[in-house]
């Protein structure tokens, strides 16, 4: 078994849709969103793991999952294991033993109670996708970043707290520390709020984060050098990383490896370069031939998009393959289309460490 | 370098910056000045009240007896500067009489026959204006009634006997007695306490003043008061002016005792009055006039001030605080708990309070509860439906709050539910409580009045108990010309009204810039 930080094992996530009362009188069924259906993945440690995929797929989902945000009730199915510091371990396992699993080091991060959850938080944090709505407005930035330190009793009063926080902020770039401490978030430009978020994340010394998109709000100019603080601080404290993109090509430049997200499940996993250059899925090969190619020779490509229709919703998912409706491939490969019907392809190894979900590439 | 920053705590000062820069912008709009202006009013007035009244005034309001001796329904003396005749209010404590005597035969004095020790007390009264006064009362406020010896016998003071004529001379010269002296024990002096003017008695002394006219008995008991201080000419009674003089006389007899020992024994105040006040009631009173009983308005009004803004500020906070907390609660944690505070908001919003409150205030009233008891049970009311619709509003802003992103950041912090309520949830929903708060003030207010006036009474002077017995006399048979009565404390519960309207609205285009009109 690989050594990972954090294992998603069969993970469901799923949110009942509201039904009117009427709907309830006629005994309608209680449907649900499957806004995760299914999806196993693991991140070694100092690994960054991208989830890709169109907006609505569950990745955002997903990311929240890892980090117990998912209100229990939703998680109908499978485990989040974490390994989290040794003596965080040895906390859960004299408080919560039923929260130990048979992989070592690991606990079922659904099994603590939030009454036990505390010490778990400090080792898994997360930066948000939208930085205008992750900051309190009311506080400042220095309240903001003081604010884990509170909840965790960390550093001993007020004034080696600040010191904490003036070295968070040094981190992420915000210099001279001293020009922003006081100010609130609306006195903020994006890329600085979002410093101050990753700072916010990073000042509890996780050893696992959630990037849920974390540039896909601000402005191109600027993508880059947060993305750069990002990448400089994952390496400085070693961090495991979930990142979280629908942008292929920033994938490439962020990750190790990459797990290709459609509706709720993954359909195709492997090392980030392998699946770019060798995409497999049909639903991989058309999102890679939408990334945009900068050399304006390879342009022509781009025109053949292999794929039809929309996105289905997430409430109503299609029998057999849940990719089916959409696929070009199902179209051209008449032999398949009896199993694509019947029944939903699982995730088999192609290459070492590649892994796919279609049955163009079932062996047997 | 950045070590240059120094640690500390964010001082007082930066703490309340949000307030005062609340109370800076209030003041710069128009509403907020006039609301902050008529609000600093209502306090100082309010604390002028505390320190002038005492706080069980209540008690002497209720009491008829205290208020006997003022003018029943008249206008404040200030209508005088407006042209309009005022008799004055005259009251006069004398505690030596003006003038003693000795009669020891019977002996003919201003038409009455007088025999024994006798004492006299004048008051003058000067009537200037076209008015009459409302009438004439003697009260004995202090009569010693001691036993004592005489030659070595015990006399009580039973066997003391008392006359008492009452005089009123006119500016005309003609004298009245205003009562019928009938001789009376000095311990029937001593309880009865008041001389009052006999109106029958007097009309037969005025139907001798003017023979030959067709002027009927019970015309001149019906206005024996304005005849008294006026004069009947062609079935009107005009008011006469000039200087009249009221002459209280007490003589004293004592069977066996000789009249020189019972002068020394009364002069030394051992037995007999020691204290009268002789009272002119005026036809106006005090700085807000009277009511029904003769009660000085102006003194319940004032007293109403800080008992309106503790009502309405119990009241409010009360219903506030717990509409808060209740609409976070069932906005935060959702679920049972969501669903049983809101169907308790339902059934609240379904029960018809004002009938229930009305049944309970007459029950309570019926068993003699204490004003402070009924005072208690109203403002209890108040609150308990006082709080469900801030509740639902407060629900779905904790619900908007709740889903956003920086609720998630503190989750993922570690921080716990009550942390988030108290730190990121309270604060954003605390302006919007403080300009609810400030518009269910007057409606608290506005409320205990109604009540009032529909007949549950807590009986504390209140703006809305003086017009709910202004309401009484009305229905009563008065006149609606009672101004002095109805005009202030309305006025006063409008401002009030205002005062709070006003700093709400100025406070809800803060708190809700999107309201800002620029
Ligand atoms: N709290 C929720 N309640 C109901 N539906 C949700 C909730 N969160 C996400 N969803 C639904 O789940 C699906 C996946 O959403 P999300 O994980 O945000 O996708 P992504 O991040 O890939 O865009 C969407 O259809 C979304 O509407
Ligand atoms: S399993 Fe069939 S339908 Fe699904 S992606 Fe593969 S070919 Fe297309
Ligand atoms: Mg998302």
């Amino acid at each position: 078994m690989v050594d990972f930080i954090v294992r998603v094992e069969d993970l469901r996530v799923w949110f009942p849709v509201a039904r009117s009362f009427i709907d309830v009188l006629r005994g309608r069924a209680k449907l649900y969103v499957h806004a995760v259906d299914g999806v196993s993945f693991f991140v070694r440690e100092g690994e960054t793991y991208c989830l890709a995929g169109e907006s609505g797929c569950g990745k955002t989902t997903t990311g929240r999952t890892i980090i117990r945000l998912t209100p229990p009730e939703n998680v109908v199915s499978g485990r989040v294991l974490f390994k989290p510091k040794k003596e965080v371990y040895e906390y859960i396992a004299t408080h919560v033993p039923e929260a130990i699993v048979e992989e070592e080091g690991a606990v079922d991060v659904y099994r603590v109670p939030s009454k036990y959850i505390k010490p778990l938080r400090r080792e898994m944090q997360m930066i948000f996708q939208d930085p205008f709505g992750s900051l309190d407005p009311r506080l400042r930035v220095r309240d903001i970043l003081e604010e884990p330190l509170i909840i965790h009793n960390m550093g001993e009063g007020h004034e080696e707290r600040l010191e904490r926080v003036i070295k968070a902020l040094e981190l992420v770039k915000l210099t001279p520390p001293e020009e922003f401490i006081e100010r609130y978030p609306h006195q903020l430009s994006g890329g600085q709020r979002q410093r101050v978020a990753i700072a916010r994340a990073l000042i509890l010394n996780p050893r696992f984060i959630v990037s849920d998109e974390p540039v896909s709000m601000l402005d191109v100019s600027i993508r880059a050098e947060i993305l750069e603080i990002l990448d400089e601080l994952r390496r400085k404290f070693k961090l495991a990383q979930v990142f979280i993109t629908h942008d292929l090509a920033l994938a490439r430049y962020v990750c190790d490896r990459i797990g290709v997200m459609y509706l709720g499940r993954i359909v195709e996993e492997g090392p980030v370069d392998d699946i770019i250059e060798n995409p497999l899925h049909p639903y991989t090969r058309a999102l890679v031939a939408a990334i945009p190619e900068p050399d304006p020779e390879n342009r022509k490509k781009l025109r053949e998009l292999r794929i039809k229709g929309e996105v289905p919703s997430a409430v109503h998912i299609p029998a057999g393959c849940r990719f089916r409706p959409r696929c070009v491939a199902f179209d051209e490969n008449a032999w398949v289309q009896e199993r694509c019907r019947a029944e939903e392809p699982e995730l088999i190894e192609v290459e070492p460490g590649h892994r796919v979900a279609c049955w163009l590439y079932s062996k047997a | 370098m950045a070590r240059a920053v120094t640690a500390r705590r964010p001082s007082l000062k930066e703490r309340f910056r949000g307030v005062s820069e609340i109370l800076t912008e209030v003041r710069g709009q128009l509403m907020g000045k006039i609301g902050l202006g008529l609000i600093v009013f209502f306090v100082v007035v309010s604390i002028f009240a505390l320190l002038t009244i005492p706080w069980d005034f209540y008690i002497e309001w209720n009491d008829r007896k205290l208020w006997e001796e003022y003018p029943e329904v008249v206008p404040p003396v200030w209508v005088s500067h407006f042209g309009v005749p005022v008799a004055q209010h005259v009251s006069k404590i004398m505690s030596e009489p003006t003038e003693t005597m000795l009669y020891k035969r019977p002996k003919d004095y201003n038409g009455i026959t007088l025999f024994g020790y006798t004492t006299i007390y004048r008051l003058r009264y000067r009537l200037k204006d076209p008015a009459f006064p409302q009438g004439i009362l003697i009260m004995f406020e202090d009569v010693a009634i001691n036993n004592f010896t005489y030659r070595g016998k015990l006399i009580r003071p039973d066997s003391i006997s008392v006359g008492v004529h009452v005089l009123l001379h006119r500016p005309d010269g003609k004298v009245l007695l205003i009562n019928e002296p009938t001789p009376r024990s000095l311990t029937e002096i001593a309880s009865a306490k008041t001389v009052r003017f006999d109106d029958a008695y007097v009309a037969n002394q005025i139907l001798a003043m003017y023979p030959g006219t067709n002027m009927t008995k019970d015309y001149a008991t019906s206005n024996a008061v304005k005849l008294a201080f006026g004069v009947y000419e062609d079935g009107v009674i005009k008011p006469l002016r000039g200087t009249y003089e009221v002459e209280l006389i007490v003589t004293y007899l004592a069977r066996g005792v000789s009249l020189e020992a019972l002068k020394n024994v009364i002069e030394a105040g051992e037995i007999g009055v020691r204290e009268v006040k002789m009272v002119i009631e005026g036809s106006a009173y005090g700085l807000m006039g009277t009511d029904s009983y003769g009660r000085d308005i102006y003194r319940a009004l004032l007293y109403s001030f800080p008992v309106e803004l503790v009502i309405g500020f119990i009241a409010a906070v009360a219903a506030v605080v717990i509409g808060l907390m209740m609409g976070v609660i069932s906005g935060y944690y959702g679920g049972w708990v969501d669903e049983i505070i809101q169907r308790v908001i339902d059934i609240m919003g379904a029960i018809p309070a004002l009938p229930i409150l009305i049944l309970v205030g007459a029950a309570l009233q019926e068993r003699g509860a204490s004003p402070w008891m009924m005072l208690f049970v109203i403002i209890a009311f108040l609150i308990i439906f006082g709080w469900g619709g801030l509740a639902i509003i407060v629900r779905s802003m904790t619900l908007s709050i709740k889903s956003e992103p920086y609720v998630d950041a503190a989750k993922t912090l570690g921080a716990s539910n009550i942390y988030i309520i108290f730190k990121h949830i309270i604060p954003q929903i605390v302006p919007y409580a403080m300009a609810s708060l400030v518009f269910s003030v007057p409606a608290a207010v506005l409320t205990e009045a109604g009540l009032s006036v529909l007949g549950i009474r807590h009986n504390l002077p209140t703006w809305g108990t003086v017009l709910a017995d202004a309401r009484d006399y009305v229905y009563a048979g008065g006149s609606y010309g009672v101004w002095w009565w109805i005009l202030p404390p309305g006025i006063l519960m409008g401002l009030m009204s205002v005062a709070f309207v006003f700093l709400g609205l100025a406070l809800e285009t803060i708190v809700e810039p999107r309201l800002r009109r620029r």
